[in-house]
């Protein structure tokens, strides 16, 4: 058994979401500075421009790149072999998790966007909840991963049910006939989550962990999956939908698919799309 | 490179008038956040007949929840939000007077037709482009329903805050326009 400080978990998940809100990433400035370099469109060439500009004016200022400062999303990888040690107060890593992301939004002045109840509506002022995902593994390292995930690329998400008489090219079909309906209400160019089988409720945590990959351009390590990658992102920016959909080649920067067994009658699939200001990160412990 | 319109507010008809969809605009003036619950509570107060909190008429709505304003610093970050949520309320608001509508996202039929008949432009603002867009921003003030937090309604005093006309007054819409010239390869 490896003992784990709670207070040094919590330490790091705070700076991780405090950073997350404020510092794109370098695979993020990467994919955007080479998308605006090879930008056909010039107005789409200008919208890419100023999206690095927000990057650099929020780094400098210390201010988060969108309002949206979103509901906190955690996947926890955890080893079996963990032996917490409750140094900081908190009941367990659960209650760790929730304050460490409580104290970053207030101590950082982000937005809280979190609303008590969905038909009452009243803001829980502190955007707690943040949803955490568990998942167990041998060993004993601990891999956070946060999503700052905002609304607006959230509502654009979908999730249908095919059967497996239904061919990939149809999936396909309809994972970009998704991203055509989002248009520019999901703040392109966006990040494509998509999730392949599982049942009802894991396709679509499937789809949202397929956002965490990093870096950005890194492909699904079956080559089937890869190769279905490209040609969906290729598929995508042949739209025209292009950067804040006004027209242009980059409406997307990458897609991620992410695939699980399913049952022999089923064949689920979802999108979850993230908007262009894609805040992921990850701490290893 | 084509320079951007300069309005300020009040906006008068004939200088929206000129514009059209595509175009860039530099706004100066005062605009009012209202999102989703702000929208609500305007509704519940003209439907019921109450004192509204700011005059529609004339008025610029930007869809947007600021973060709130950190000590280091005059504002938050501010940015739209998607203003296809707003589409129910908005043609009863343009009706009493609204001139502008700021967000992102398309508009429904029903929305474009209330924006040809009262003469109202709607413009995107930078989507995730918060940081950017609060460098254009003088100040913050709530001026209703405090207790909505971030949905509460904010005075921004802006200046030469950076817009794209999406619908102008002849029934253009960039959102149409945009992807359809860049395939049909005349950028």
């Amino acid at each position: 058994m490896r003992r784990l400080s709670l207070s040094l978990v919590e330490s790091q998940v705070k700076s991780l979401v405090e950073r997350c809100c404020v510092d794109l990433s370098a695979d993020l400035l990467d994919g955007l500075e080479k998308r605006r370099g090879g930008e056909p469109c010039p107005w789409a060439e200008n919208t890419l421009a100023s999206l690095l500009e927000n990057a650099r004016v929020a780094s400098r200022e210390r201010i988060p790149l969108c309002q949206d400062t979103g509901m906190a999303v955690f996947f926890v990888l955890l080893g079996d072999d963990l032996l917490f040690e409750r140094d900081n107060g908190t009941k367990g890593l659960e209650e760790t998790l929730q304050r460490a992301m409580r104290d970053a939004y207030r101590e950082s002045s982000f937005r809280t966007s979190m609303v008590m109840d969905p038909l009452r509506r009243k803001n829980t002022g502190d955007n707690s909840p943040a949803f955490v995902h568990w998942e167990f593994l041998p060993g004993d390292s601990l891999t956070i991963s946060f999503i700052a995930k905002g609304g607006g690329a959230e509502n654009m998400s979908r999730l249908k049910m095919f059967t497996p008489a239904c061919s990939a090219e149809e999936i396909e079909a309809w994972i970009v006939e998704t991203v055509v309906q989002a248009g520019s209400n999901p703040c392109p160019p966006t990040v494509v989550g998509v999730g392949l089988g599982g049942n009802f409720d894991t396709v679509s945590w499937l789809a949202k962990r397929a956002l965490l990959r990093t870096p950005l351009e890194a492909a699904n390590l079956d080559p089937f999956y890869g190769g279905m990658e490209e040609r969906l992102l290729k598929k995508i920016n042949g739209t025209g939908i292009g950067p804040q959909g006004l027209g242009g080649e980059t409406t997307s920067l990458a897609v991620h698919v992410e695939a699980a067994p399913c049952h022999m009658a089923t064949l689920p699939a979802a999108v979850n799309i993230n908007c262009h200001a894609h805040r992921v990160g990850r701490v290893v412990l | 490179m084509i320079l951007p319109y300069r309005l300020t507010t009040p906006l008068k008809d004939e200088e929206m008038a000129p514009l059209r969809a595509g175009d860039q605009v530099l706004l100066t003036g005062d605009i009012y956040t209202a999102r989703d619950l702000a929208h609500k509570r305007i509704q519940e107060a003209i439907d019921r007949g109450l004192p509204l909190p700011f005059p529609l008429k004339g008025a610029v709505l930007f869809y947007a929840g600021p973060t709130p304003k950190p000590p280091h610093r005059h504002v938050g970050s501010v940015g739209p939000t998607t203003s296809g949520r707003m589409d129910p309320y908005a043609p009863l608001l343009y009706s009493l007077g609204v001139k502008a509508t700021i967000g992102k996202g398309p508009r429904s039929p029903r929305v474009k037709e209330a924006q040809l008949l009262h003469q109202c432009l709607y413009m995107a603002a930078l989507g995730g482009g918060a940081a950017l867009l609060s460098l254009s921003i003088l100040s913050m003030e709530v001026v209703a329903f405090p207790e909505l937090g971030p949905e509460a309604v904010y005075l921004f005093k802006v200046r030469d805050f950076p817009l794209t006309v999406i619908n102008d007054l002849h029934g253009g819409d960039f959102y149409l326009e945009g992807p359809a010239r860049y395939r049909e390869g005349r950028p």
